[in-house]
């Protein structure tokens, strides 16, 4: 359909910006600093502006779904020879439903934060980052062009850094700040590599051009397939980066020393799905490298099943999330390897309704318990916090896959999709399968060992135990209607036709972006009926939910069934330790080699040469020294010299008079 | 040798004389002659120039030259006085304050 | 007549050899009588190519009142005959002797080369047509060159002025 001229993605882009300089400038400048600033005019200032944002995301959902996508091209940003690029936005199917996300969720967890943050210093700060993080996530999925979905690609990775590294004066909430701005970094280099080779191919940097380019490919073979393999690959190592998969993924524990909403907004819903939505969107492309989404199905079910296995044996609660993002995180690159573009971006959005609204309960929890992240500490909090309780339920119901919540239908379509698409590998579904099991066994751990069996805390926290105000519950209430209903968006035909014939909307809603991949139905040979698929994979969550959450109401690891485990549950509490496998590896000799240059080459090369030059202009100045003798017929003597060179030179030359 | 380049040569030999004694001589009074030893060969060699050529420029010159050779003398000779009051002989290698 | 190549060049030699004298003599006063010697030659030579009036100059300017102001300031700073100024086998002469002789060699290569220079019109003849060499050269000074005449001049009295003060005795 014909692309239409409108104002709203403009409008959608600039209001949380209005909201950063808000906070980040005028409040500031009026209050001499962000200590004076009242958390309730902070949140305000924030608030406001996104929740605007959110309306005119509505009003552009309106607008794509009965018309072409909206495009706005505010000016011309680079026009460098051949380098031609527009600041343009564009809000299509594919964009519309993040850009929903993004304000909508963002919107959620801003009121959220206003609860949460309330008895903070700085809270400015914290809201001027947020808004900051929304309008760099909003020109990434808007952006029209390469080079502005990488600068919203690396506001993002600022914000996070800046909101990880929030309360700064600790160190080590400092440091986890910097390991996740590093990591992404070290991802970048790879999106950089594969952007350049992209251009080289295509020759302009803009989205429309890029996808009709990939369709005129496609269709007459006129490629070069190694060149496509390696851009592709080099783009997924950024999605690596950004979306914490294998190898990249260590930043995202540590991300949770931020501020809980932080973890909720980035690391659940927005900043790590950037890696898929970037792969969705560039699916023409990634369609033609084959090889690479291999790679891509398999570095996904790795890093699913890996996290899924360091979940189980975490004791904090933030940490079970952080390793059930990063694994679900590779559920959705599962579903992009196999070329189930659309699933990935369906288990996207269902994602960050679940994710989020388990975040943003792990951290009402945390606030009952004034601060009190470990589970051992935790227990029988069901009779304190009656609504964080239900709300996290269906939280913890969704992402388990338990059917008609939304996380079911998502899974279940990226298990099918593994088997039955044309380019779905058979241990990436039994890597699946088990990994969906681990999620359900993990999140009924957590549940239980939060809300069930004894109480665990102490008697000071017990005295402060309440449950969280209204500002912070109607944000959870929300999302967990999003949570449980939002599957209803992408119902399998197969049981659409039994429930009266809904159809696959969000399927049919993407389709002009992301190809519809029309799953087979009863009538084509398969090795496994969806049905079986369907029905099997619910039992497996029913029953691995029941199982986690029975099974530790009141023990809290694993070796207290099976005490000889022991090593395996060390190994998997210190996450493989991955951590010090890197510091060994890469940290150390680097910092051997920046020791080096600092000894070696600053100290004696540079600064040997520097300090060498002017000594060398001292000792000179002291040997021409000894020319002035003070006598003057010394100088007269020069003179004299200079005189018969000069005759010298006449005679030479003379005849050239 | 024609009669045209014997005052000529002279005159170089003279210069180069003069230019040896300013060079090499200590004593500042005989430095003053070798200066007018050379302004003296500088006139023989334009007097004769002129006579060669037939004009008469070179004359005039000359009569500047001489001219400006004793104000010039004259006032060396007072320096030289001074040099002799403050550094007490006039010897060139006394004055040396300007040394490095 | 003896030829004019002839005259000139004895007068040429005893002017070398007096300015040998004068660079190798270690009293101050030999040196000035040399110069003297070497002034009286080059006058000589003046007035045999007839220009006359040169030639008396010289030998009332210079020979007569600098030679004079030298010999009064020698006798009044009462120079005694000193050692030997300068080795022929320091460094210094060595130099200085090379920087002379290249400058004559080169000098006199240069002067050797024919070279075409405009001639003027005042030949001999002419000029003892139009009076004399006093005569001729009396009008170009006080009509073409009457500018710098008056600077000379001007510059006389500067410097007379300036050796006044500058020999003067600071009455404190």
């Amino acid at each position: 359909m014909e692309a239409q001229t409108s104002n709203l993605p403009l409008w959608i882009l600039l209001l949380p910006l209005l909201g950063f300089v808000l906070n980040g400038v005028v409040i500031p400048l009026f209050k001499r600093g962000f200590a004076l600033t009242l958390p309730a005019e902070a949140a305000t200032a924030a608030t406001l502006p996104i929740a605007a944002a959110f309306v005119c995301a509505i009003f552009a959902f309106m607008a794509i779904s009965h018309g072409g996508p909206l495009v706005i091209t505010p000016y011309k940003w680079l026009a460098i020879g051949p380098l031609n690029v527009d600041f343009s936005l564009k809000i299509d199917r594919l964009s519309g439903l993040l850009v929903m996300i993004i304000t909508g969720v963002g919107t959620l967890i801003h009121i959220f934060s206003a609860g949460y943050m309330s008895h903070e210093p700085c809270v400015g700060r914290y809201f001027s980052y947020l808004s900051l993080f929304c309008f760099s996530m909003l020109l990434l999925v808007m952006g029209n062009e390469l080079p502005l979905l990488f600068f919203g690609w690396e506001g993002v990775g600022l914000c996070s850094y800046l909101l990880i590294g929030f309360w700064y004066t600790d160190t080590e909430k400092a440091n986890a700040g910097k390991k996740a701005f590093i990591a992404n970094r070290v991802g970048d280099l790879g999106f950089l590599i594969g952007a350049f080779i992209l251009f080289k191919m295509v020759g302009s940097f803009n989205f429309d051009m890029m996808t009709a380019k990939f369709a005129e490919w496609k269709a007459t073979g006129t490629y070069d397939a190694h060149l496509v393999m390696f851009a592709t690959l080099a783009l997924f190592v950024g999605a690596t980066g950004k979306s914490a998969q294998i190898p990249l993924f260590v930043w995202l524990p540590d991300a949770m020393s931020g501020p809980t909403p932080v973890s909720a907004l980035i690391h659940a819903a927005t900043m790590v799905t950037a890696g898929v939505y970037m792969i969705a969107r560039l699916n023409g492309l990634f369609d033609l490298a084959p090889d690479t989404l291999t790679v891509i199905a398999y570095v996904g079910a790795a890093t699913a099943i890996f996290a899924g296995s360091i979940g189980i044996a975490q004791k904090d609660i933030k940490k079970v999330l952080a390793y059930s993002t990063v694994s679900q995180l590779g559920f959705m690159f599962m579903a992009c390897g196999v070329g189930a573009y659309q699933t990935a971006v369906f288990h996207l959005m269902t994602h960050a309704f679940f994710k989020a609204l388990l975040f943003l309960g792990s951290g009402s929890v945390i606030h009952a318990c004034s601060g009190e992240q470990d589970m051992t500490k935790m227990g029988g909090l069901k009779k304190y916090l009656p609504h964080t309780h239900f709300t996290m339920l269906i939280g913890s119901l969704a992402i388990s896959g338990i059917p008609f919540f939304s996380g079911f239908f998502s899974k279940d379509e990226i298990l099918y999709s593994t088997i039955a698409l044309p380019g779905g590998h058979s241990a990436v579904f039994i890597v699946g399968v088990i990994t969906a099991a681990l999620t359900a066994v993990y999140t009924g751990r957590m549940l239980a060992m939060t809300f069930y069996g004894q109480e665990r805390f102490s008697a000071d926290v017990r005295s402060h135990l309440h449950e969280s105000p209204g500002l912070m519950l109607f944000p959870l209430y929300v999302l967990a209607i999003l949570a449980a209903a939002g599957g209803f968006l992408g119902v399998p035909h197969l049981l659409g036709d039994y429930l009266g014939h809904m159809p696959h909307h969000l399927g049919h809603w993407l389709a002009p972006v992301v190809p519809e991949r029309h799953l087979p139905l009863m009538a084509v040979k398969l090795p496994l009926h969806e049905a079986v698929v369907m029905i099997g994979s619910s039992v497996l969550a029913i029953v691995c939910f029941t199982l986690g959450v029975i099974g530790f109401r009141n023990k809290q690891s694993l070796t207290d069934y099976l005490s000889g485990i022991a090593p395996i549950q060390k190994i998997l509490e210190h996450k493989y330790y991955v951590d010090e496998f890197y510091a060994m590896a890469i940290l150390r000799p680097l910092a051997k080699l920046a020791a080096w240059c600092a000894d070696v080459m600053d100290k004696l090369a540079i600064d040997g040469a520097v300090n060498g030059v002017g000594n060398g202009a001292k000792r000179l100045g002291q040997r021409l020294r000894a020319l002035q003798d003070g006598d003057v017929q010394s100088y007269a003597l020069v003179m004299a010299i200079g005189l018969a060179f000069a005759m010298v030179g006449l005679v030479v030359l003379g005849k050239s008079f | 040798m024609s009669s045209a380049l014997i005052p000529q040569v002279l005159a170089l030999f003279l210069f180069s004389t003069g230019m040896l004694m300013v060079l090499l001589r200590r004593n500042s009074v005989v430095l003053l002659l070798g200066i007018e030893l050379m302004l003296n060969a500088a006139n023989l060699s334009l007097v004769s120039f002129a006579h060669d050529l037939g004009r008469i420029d070179g004359q005039i010159q000359v009569f500047f030259v001489i001219t400006i050779a004793a104000a010039e003398s004259a006032v060396g000779l007072s320096i030289l006085v001074n040099l002799y009051r403050n550094f007490g002989a006039v010897t060139t290698d006394r004055a040396r304050t300007m040394q490095g | 007549m003896v030829d004019i190549t002839y005259i000139l060049g004895a007068i040429a030699l005893v002017c070398a050899a007096l300015a040998m004298v004068m660079l190798f003599s270690k009293d101050a006063l030999t040196c000035a009588m040399a110069l003297l010697g070497i002034l009286i030659g080059t006058a000589a030579i003046y007035g045999l190519q007839g220009e006359h009036f040169v030639a008396t100059v010289q030998l009332v300017v210079y020979a007569g009142a600098i030679m004079v102001l030298f010999v009064f300031s020698i006798m009044l700073l009462n120079i005694k005959r000193g050692d030997a100024d300068f080795r022929i086998t320091s460094g210094r002469f060595v130099a200085a002797a090379l920087s002379a002789v290249v400058f004559l060699v080169a000098g006199t290569w240069v002067l050797v080369q024919k070279i075409d220079l405009e001639k003027g019109p005042w030949n001999h003849e002419t000029v003892i047509g139009l009076g004399g060499n006093t005569r001729v050269l009396a009008h170009s000074l006080f009509t073409e060159h009457f500018v710098a005449f008056e600077a000379v001049s001007l510059a006389l009295m500067v410097a007379l002025v300036g050796a006044v003060t500058l020999a003067k005795r600071k009455i404190d």
